[in-house]
């Protein structure tokens, strides 16, 4: 066999022209489909992470509405509180602190409360230029939109934690037992009334589509006795709960002692 | 295909799955069919054929039109894995099944799978031809198919192989008085 024989035996050989067409487009789906093409950009990554970066956004949103910006508005709310001129007194002359803050339908709720802390080495007694003032805690509102204090809503300790007969009657028998008490109150003074006092701690909370404050320990119940004696006062704080009297107030001008 | 042509189809395909698709729906038949004549296995061809497009799809990136045309590169890529799987003797084809992106496996009792088969049962010159080139050395074998099966100038065979086309030639002369010999024989 010559060569030229073999050229022209090889070009014109009938040769296979195939096409497995299974194979053609399985190969092609994989291949398009391979990490090849994969992007590792920025948005690539984001893209990538969209799963956790959307629920991290949402809370940053979430934290934004619902925690920064309140605090914001709450802040606010202390502020205008503090500058009202009747505040600034209780605050300075009945060492009354604002606690507690609420906002709702653009009006926000401060909570103005004593500030006295329970003694431990006795009782606190103290001299007031003006015991008929009785107001142990307030709810302050405030227009958000005027930044101004549009009501000053005094407490009704009695709304919070009202006594019964015998709770009274036990605040009375631990007054009078107590001799501070009889060192002070004169012997003559008569009891005017019982009413309960604020609880020590007191916080606001949402009721009935109205801010309203409340006692933040659950069962605790304090009274104030009222004596009087030719238009002189004094008063007795009792905490029923350590049935022991916490403090006594009395006008400055009151004449001392029973004796 | 011109030279701007095909770089400007190389920088889509890099980055855009659709142009390396179109890219790879122009060359699969010839390549698929190169890998044939040179191993008459259509499994054997699927295998190879596969494992040349997904080199292919790795490689692209760093493709750079260094005096071979992307047909030539595809082509020697095509080569190299025939010559590997000769080299191993064994039908174990080393393919990672993490590089290898899973391809459904061919149904032997495919219609198209068995349409190819007689397809190729019927070309009986081929099959002895091919017989007898098969016990060529790699390097004569890939000439003998290059130059007369796919009917490649000697210039791109040179391309495909990287040798110069004086080697190309001589290997061609060399390659044919062997097959010659082997005919007669």
């Amino acid at each position: 066999m010559k060569t030229e024989e073999l050229i022209k035996e090889l070009e014109n050989t009938d040769l296979p022209e195939i096409e497995i067409q299974s194979h053609r487009t399985s190969l092609r789906m994989a291949l398009l489909d391979s990490d090849c093409f994969k992007k590792t950009g920025f948005f690539e990554i984001f893209r990538r992470y969209l799963a956790l970066t959307v629920p991290a956004l949402t809370v940053l949103v979430i934290i934004g509405v619902f925690v920064i910006s309140p605090k914001l508005t709450e802040a606010k709310a202390l502020k205008i509180a503090r500058n009202n001129p009747e505040i600034k007194r209780l605050i300075e002359e009945k060492k009354m602190v604002l606690s507690d803050v609420k906002v709702k339908d653009g009006k926000a709720y401060v909570l103005l409360n004593s500030s006295k802390t329970e003694s431990t080495a006795g009782i606190n007694v103290q001299k007031n230029n003006n015991t008929s003032e009785d107001m142990e805690g307030a709810i302050v509102e405030v227009d958000l939109d005027k930044k101004e204090v549009s009501q000053i809503n005094s407490i009704n300790s009695e709304e919070i934690a009202p006594l019964n007969d015998k709770e009274k009657e036990s605040a009375k028998e631990i007054a009078n037992s107590e001799e501070v008490v009889g060192q002070i109150v004169p012997k003559e003074a008569t009891i005017e009334k019982i009413q309960s006092s604020l609880p020590k701690k007191i916080r606001l909370i949402k009721r009935n589509n109205t801010i309203e404050a409340t006692s933040e320990i659950n069962g605790e119940q304090k009274a104030k006795v009222y004596y009087t004696l030719d238009g002189k006062k004094w008063v007795v704080k009792v905490d029923l709960n350590g049935k022991k009297v916490e403090e006594i107030e009395y006008s400055s001008d009151n004449n001392k002692g029973r004796d | 295909m011109d030279i701007s042509e095909e770089k400007r189809k190389i920088g889509e395909a890099r980055k855009n799955p659709q142009a390396f698709g179109q890219l790879y729906d122009e060359f699969y038949r010839p390549i698929f069919n190169y890998i044939l004549r040179r191993t008459s296995d259509i499994e054997l061809a699927q295998d190879l054929t596969s494992q040349t497009f997904l080199k292919a799809l790795k490689g692209l990136k760093k493709f750079r039109w260094q005096n071979i045309s992307f047909s030539a590169w595809l082509y020697r890529i095509a080569t190299n894995e025939v010559n590997d799987f000769y080299r191993r003797k064994n039908r174990i084809i080393q393919i990672s099944l993490e590089k290898l992106p899973e391809i459904p496996s061919q149904d032997s009792t495919d219609s198209d799978f068995k349409l190819a088969e007689a397809e190729l049962e019927s070309k009986k010159e081929f099959k002895m031809l091919s017989q007898k080139i098969r016990k060529l050395s790699l390097i004569y074998q890939t000439v003998i198919t290059l130059r007369f099966f796919e009917k490649k100038k000697i210039s791109e065979i040179s391309q495909i192989t990287g040798k110069s086309e004086g080697t190309i030639k001589s290997q061609l002369h060399r390659a044919l008085e062997t097959l010659k010999k082997g005919m007669e024989g």
